[in-house]
This record gives C-alpha cells, structure tokens and sequence, in this order.
C-alpha cells in the first residue's frame, strides 16, 4: 500500500468522524435508555420517531440510496 | 487510526447489550417516557419496548449506512487495497436493503395494532441487520492497535 493510499484513508476516516461522533452518541441514548431510570424526554422520542418516520417514507417511495446499492467494479 | 478504537468498543459494546435486552429480555425496562412524545402520546400507555427497539434500529441503520457510505466515497482508493472490500459489501448490501424494508415493514404493522405479537417482526429484523452491519464493519480498515 502506498503511502499517498494510506494518507487518503486516513483523511477519508477522519471525514467521517462526525457519523462515528452520531453513532456514539446514538450508542449512549439507547444504553440509557435501556439501562438506566432516566426520563426520554418528548424531543429526543419525537427526533427517533422522525427519522424511522423518513426511512419509512423512503422504502415506501421504493427509493434505496445509492451507496446501498451494487454497482459495477471500478474500471 | 488509534482515534478510532475507542468509538468503535464503545459501539460493539452497546449493540452487544441491545442485542441481550431486545433479544433475550434481560431486565431493561427502567427508562421512562415522558407523556407527549411519539411513543407516550397523552391518553395511551407510553410505549417503551417500541422506542428501545426503534433505537436500537437507528443505531444499527446508522453504522451500516456508514460502512457502505464510506466503501462508496472511497471506492478507488478501498479499491487499490483489495477488491474484496467492495465484493465483500456487496454480498451485504442486498441483505441489508431486505431486512431493513422487513424491519419498516413490520413497524407500520406495528402501528397499525400496537400489541407484542407484531413486535416480534420488528425484533426479528432488528437483529438480523445488526448481524450485517456487525459484518460490514469487518471489512472495512481495521483502525492500528
């Protein structure tokens, strides 16, 4: 592996450290939420029901994003 | 790529004790809802065992869509390393499109009659997504130990 191969992944990992900073967090939310005596408040329940609410929107739609889909190898 | 160990523990760690709580019922119904939000609308009884397994799929959805998100956007250089990140996602994604439909699916029957036996469904696909996405992150850069 060449060394500008490794820098370009190193960057590309470091980009997306905000989805690894959601999945975290989301982490956290659901262990306390499974785990613990804390209250969920209105906001955080209707920000969950939001987003499975859009998946649910999409597959119903039949639209599946790009990136979830098999496309052919690199030339 | 040290920075990234510690996230990723902490993300097996929490899908491992969701899959014990969601799959074998181990004990994990201390939280509260407060009335008003999605899943304790006045009137009705606050729904938890719904709100646990809709947040364990967020979670799940989440890091799958980042593994193939990030095979997607780094294509040619994941390429160079090996092919076989790109094969291997591949096999995953048509799974991960099924049971993640399977997944909606149930959940609008769900909600259509809220009552445990159409919570099953939901469950069943809950783990079969996190078993992919547990596998997609196997193919992916191991971060340095």
């Amino acid at each position: 592996m060449t060394p500008s191969a490794i820098l370009t992944l190193v960057t590309a990992a470091l980009a997306h450290a905000p989805t690894i900073a959601q999945g975290v967090q989301d982490a956290r939310q659901l262990i306390v939420a499974l785990f613990t005596a804390q209250l969920i408040n209105a906001t955080q329940q209707d920000a969950l029901n939001g987003f499975v609410d859009a998946k649910q929107k999409l597959h119903e739609a039949g639209i599946v994003p790009e990136h979830w889909q098999v496309q052919p190898d690199p030339a | 790529m040290k920075h990234l160990k510690r996230p990723t523990s902490y993300l097996l760690t929490a899908i491992f004790a969701v899959t014990l709580c969601i799959g074998f019922g181990t004990g994990c119904n201390a939280a509260r809802l407060e009335t008003g939000g999605a899943y304790a609308q006045e009137g009705v009884q606050a729904d938890l065992a719904f709100y646990q397994v809709d947040a364990a799929y967020k979670l799940a959805y989440g890091i799958l869509d980042g593994a193939f998100a990030f095979e997607f956007e780094n294509r040619d250089s994941l390429w160079s390393v090996s092919p076989d990140i790109k094969h291997s996602l591949d096999q995953i994604r048509p799974q991960a499109e099924l049971w993640n439909g399977r997944y909606l699916e149930a959940r609008a029957a769900y909600k259509a009659m809220p009552v445990p036996a159409n919570l099953q469904p939901m469950q069943a696909a809950l783990l079969k997504i996190q078993q992919l996405q547990a596998t997609a992150q196997t193919f992916l850069p191991q971060p340095e130990t």
